[in-house]
């Protein structure tokens, strides 16, 4: 890959026990993310995506949670060999993340001007007065009047308190932002909004971002490269372009194809059926054979690997190369 | 011109939140919607959309204004009348977690409305249980299921069987996907659709995703800070929104291609809160266009056929 | 009526067959259960199999050790102790059952009452509550217990009243959260009424931190039996009532301790198995926790 990858995620298996089975949720997933680049992680409910950005974070939950194997390279240095001291000033400062949830992610009983310089001097030997002067910049820079530094959660709406979470995220101007859902609580006016501002904040710090998401109207927007997630494994990766116009894998096909469009005059939606795997019973061979229109016997016995069919662009798929060319329906 | 199933005039309802604090959470709504149709009714959170739903079906007692229920007006009917008009409209809920009791089968939650309205016998309730679950998609294994057993979007197949049982004419649907992935939101969805053919269902379809309402709906209206700002068959407004919020909401909706520019309508500021609100457009606030005449109520303008606007300045703003 | 049926209807059990499945699953719960059986026998039984009468008192056997013939020892008064403990249990287990019973019962009704309809209920019922909680448990008991007079039945609601408070406000606070629950409001469109949907849809998902809170309060009652019986109220001797014999053999603890030690055991264990068995009911009534 290119020199300028900043994180490089290799065969990364994460495992849970819970009531003595063991549920697969992170399966052999390689990821890559340049520099300035954000990376888009597409999926359902339960495709493993939170887990994927909780193991960078370093924040799974150990047990029931288990790093099987894999490696997870920041800047050239493997995470997870990193002890947990080290991982402490990481966390925050190299890396922090932006939970779904705003109304969750802050303390109620501290103002919260005061939670984002806390994070300030927590992770960088200032003072405590240039701490509360660089969390009234974020504040403001996150379009929030500096005045309001002394107020605490309850008195802010949805959206501002999403947007307080992601003025402590860039708090410590961190080198990888990991966004989990970000917008998904918001409503459209204020989503867009609050996408904007993250762009704007990424381009100014020169910050990468792992976007998670299942809208894929927000992927279009916001992201460079793309890789969509079915039961734990990358099942397609590539550029924006790679994905959103040159779909490959039925699994991608199925999901655009199951969206209402807002131009166009289909009478009925056309959804995956069958639902997403039990991952503590996931099928045998391709994860998605028993919601594929074109599964064959190849397909149910052996796991399909990662197939190149164009640069940068890979589809996990016995018939890659042939969808590659032919293309399948995609409305 | 088709038959009128429900329609309100100057709808309000307006909850008491304290001393002289009145929340008005729908303020003077006017629709009509035809037998058969879907009317989509879009809005940001904490608009009254969802209200304006409950309060037909009075699940909510109305404050003021009227209700029509093919053609009889029932806004004050009460004890068994209100049963029975209880039967005929129905609702299916956002949250396919909550709206299910956790300790009843699937069954069980089928089976009650069928045993409380009394109009069949226990071998009858059995076979109408297993002709819902049919019409529905729910396969007969699951009978004695209970809901953490099942994903979202069956749990939310469970609730349309249950708003189904009593065979109603009209049903609220309120956010019935926004809590299920892209690809069992689209079963959901078609599942519904092939509802209204079957049962020549009337629904309500109350959501913030704009495009699964303009695939759903025939009509749609635009709500803000309980007012309707623009009505409009589905298609049109899409081509041809004219007011300013309505222009600003479709503009902010991130689709999928990625080739359309994005040329977003930036709005100022956030919704403000429906707590005795101001005479005057709502909206003024975060109008890029908003002048003094705004500050005056504003009433709804009929600008094409069936295409109401309520916005002094429409036909400035559109150069009509 | 004529129609595909995709897989087979599958067969119905009984509810309460399934229940007593996933109670039986929890090994913990069932050996509580079948020790209480175990003890609700004896205490039915208790005139026949105490080896002696529980009242004669033998001068050779004062503070007698345990031995072959006397397995617990004797008291103060030469005594038989497990003749005793075994008529004891018939007023201990039926103080701490019957009054936790009660006190549910009615924290339950109050409960209801305060959380369901609100408002002006709500303000009256609790405000009730609160000046009776803001009476000592003990004070209250032995308050009612001398109004009263003594009595199995009257101390059973002398222990009861006191704990109807808790009880009633953890449910109330149950109710609160659930009654805004979706399916709630699903009941009431489809036309339940407000009885079917407290009894149907509240209380079944409400109820069980509250039952597991009373059924800890089991020892407590006991002990509070035992308080009534000291200051002259509740049980009178000679009626050997658990919480009786235990502050009987407090004044012995380094002379005589097992006449410290069996009446404790005994209390502790039936507390200790009221609480196993609340958590066992309470996860086989949770069709959730089903495996």
């Amino acid at each position: 890959m290119s020199e300028n990858t900043y994180l490089k995620v290799d065969n990364l298996v994460v495992e849970y026990t819970s009531d003595g089975e063991i549920v697969h949720a992170v399966n052999d997933v390689s990821l890559r993310l340049d520099k300035g680049k954000t990376l888009g992680l597409v999926g359902e409910t339960g495709a493993g995506k939170t887990t994927i950005a909780k193991a960078i974070l370093g924040i799974l939950p150990t047990p029931p949670a288990k790093v099987r194997q894999g490696s997870i390279e920041l800047n050239g240095r493997n995470l997870l060999e990193l002890p947990e001291k080290e991982m402490l000033k990481v966390r925050g400062k190299e890396i922090s993340m932006i939970f779904q949830d705003p109304m969750t992610a802050l303390n109620p009983v501290i103002s919260v001007g005061k939670q984002i310089s806390e994070a300030v001097i927590l992770h960088e030997n200032v003072d405590k007065a240039t701490a509360k002067k660089r969390g009234i910049e974020m504040l403001e820079m996150v379009g929030i009047p500096g005045s309001r530094y002394d107020e605490y959660p309850h008195q802010f709406s949805g959206g501002m308190k999403q947007r307080v979470v992601i003025a402590m995220a860039l708090a410590c101007e961190p080198q990888l932002l990991l966004a989990d859902e970000p917008t998904t609580a918001l409503d459209v006016t204020i989503q867009a909004q609050v996408l904007e501002m993250i762009a704007e904040l990424r381009k100014k710090f020169n910050t990468s971002m792992i976007l998670i998401t299942h809208d894929l109207g927000v992927v279009a927007k916001v992201c460079d490269d793309v890789a969509v997630v079915y039961a734990g494994e990358v099942i397609e990766s590539g550029s924006l372009e790679d994905i959103f116009d040159h779909p490959t894998h039925p699994y991608t096909v199925g999901l655009f194809n199951a969206l209402p469009k807002l131009t166009g005059d289909e009478k009925r939606l056309s959804p995956v059926e069958g639902l997403p795997p039990d991952p503590t019973n996931l099928p045998e061979g391709c994860k998605f054979s028993p919601r594929c229109p074109y599964a064959t016997e190849e397909c149910r016995n052996g796991i399909p690997k990662m197939c190149e069919t164009g640069k940068g662009h890979y589809v996990r798929c016995h018939f890659a190369t042939k969808f590659a060319s032919e293309g399948q329906g995609v409305k | 011109m088709a038959e009128t199933c429900v329609e309100i005039k100057n709808l309000q309802k307006i909850f008491d939140v304290g001393k002289n604090a009145k929340l008005h959470a729908v303020d003077g709504i006017s629709l009509k919607i035809e037998k058969g149709k879907t009317m989509g009714v879009v809005g940001e959170s904490g608009c009254g959309k969802s209200t304006l739903g409950r309060t037909i079906i009075h699940q909510h007692k109305s404050t003021g204004g009227q209700i029509f229920f093919n053609g009889q007006d029932v806004t004050h009917v009460r004890g068994k009348e209100l049963k029975k008009l209880k039967e005929h409209m129905q609702i299916v809920f956002q949250d396919p977690y909550s709206s299910l009791n956790p300790r009843y089968t699937v069954e069980a939650t089928i089976k009650e409305p069928l045993q409380l309205c009394k109009r069949y016998t226990r071998a009858q309730v059995d076979d109408e249980v297993s002709r819902l679950m049919d019409l529905c998609g729910i396969d007969e294994r699951l009978r004695l299921a209970y809901p953490h057993e099942l994903d979202g979007g069956r749990r939310q197949r469970v609730g349309i069987a249950r708003a189904l049982a009593l065979k109603p004419e009209f049903i609220v649907c309120d956010e019935p996907v926004s809590a299920l992935d892209v690809s069992i939101q689209a079963q959901v969805l078609n599942l519904l659709m092939d509802l209204q053919e079957k049962e020549g269902l009337t629904y309500m379809f109350v959501t913030h995703d704009l495009s699964v309402v303009r695939h759903i709906s025939h009509d749609i209206a635009v709500m803000y800070l309980g007012q309707l700002v623009e009505t409009s068959p589905s298609k049109e407004l899409f081509v041809n929104p004219l007011h300013p919020y309505t222009k600003a909401l479709l503009s902010a909706i991130p689709t999928v291609d990625i080739h359309a520019p994005m040329e977003r309508i930036q709005l100022k500021g956030e919704i403000t809160s429906p707590i005795n609100p101001k005479p005057g457009c709502r909206f003024a606030s975060r109008c890029p266009y908003a002048t003094e005449d705004c500050k005056k109520p504003q009433q709804l303008e009929e600008i094409s056929p069936n295409h109401f606007v309520a916005c002094c300045r429409v036909r400035e703003i559109n150069n009509l | 009526m004529s129609k595909e049926i995709k897989g087979s209807k599958p067969k119905k059990k009984s509810q309460f067959a399934e229940v007593m499945k996933r109670y039986f699953k929890n090994k913990l719960a069932a050996a509580s259960l079948i020790i209480l059986l175990i003890l609700i026998l004896i205490a039915i039984f208790g005139p026949l199999i105490a080896p002696y009468d529980y009242r004669e008192m033998n001068g050779q056997l004062m503070f007698a050790k345990p031995s072959l013939e006397h397995p617990f020892g004797a008291d103060k008064m030469g005594r038989d102790l497990l003749s005793r403990i075994i008529i004891g249990s018939r007023f201990s287990l039926g103080l701490g059952f019957l009054g936790v019973a009660v006190s549910l019962v009615f924290g339950a009704l109050f409960g209801s009452i305060a959380g369901f309809f609100g408002q002006v209920a709500d303000n009256i019922v609790m405000r009730v509550l609160d000046i009776i909680q803001a009476i000592p448990g003990i004070l209250l008991a032995m308050t009612i217990s001398t109004a009263l007079g003594g009595g199995f039945i009257n101390t059973v609601i002398a222990l009861s009243v006191g704990a109807i408070p808790s009880n009633a406000r953890m449910l109330r606070a149950m109710i609160l959260a659930i009654r805004k629950a979706e399916y709630v409001e699903a009941a009431d469109s489809i036309n339940c009424s407000k009885f079917r949907i407290i009894v149907k849809h509240i209380l079944p998902n409400a109820f069980s931190p509250v039952l597991v809170g009373a059924a800890m309060g089991i020892g407590g009652t006991i002990g509070q039996a035992a308080a009534l019986s000291f200051v002259g109220l509740g049980i009178q001797p000679p009626d050997p009532e658990w919480g009786a014999l235990l502050a009987d053999g407090r004044n012995y603890i380094t002379t005589y301790p097992h006449l410290l030690i069996f009446p404790g055991i005994m209390i502790g264990l039936i507390s200790l198995i009221a609480c196993l068995i609340a958590d066992g009911l309470r996860d086989a009534t949770d069709p959730r926790l089903k495996q």
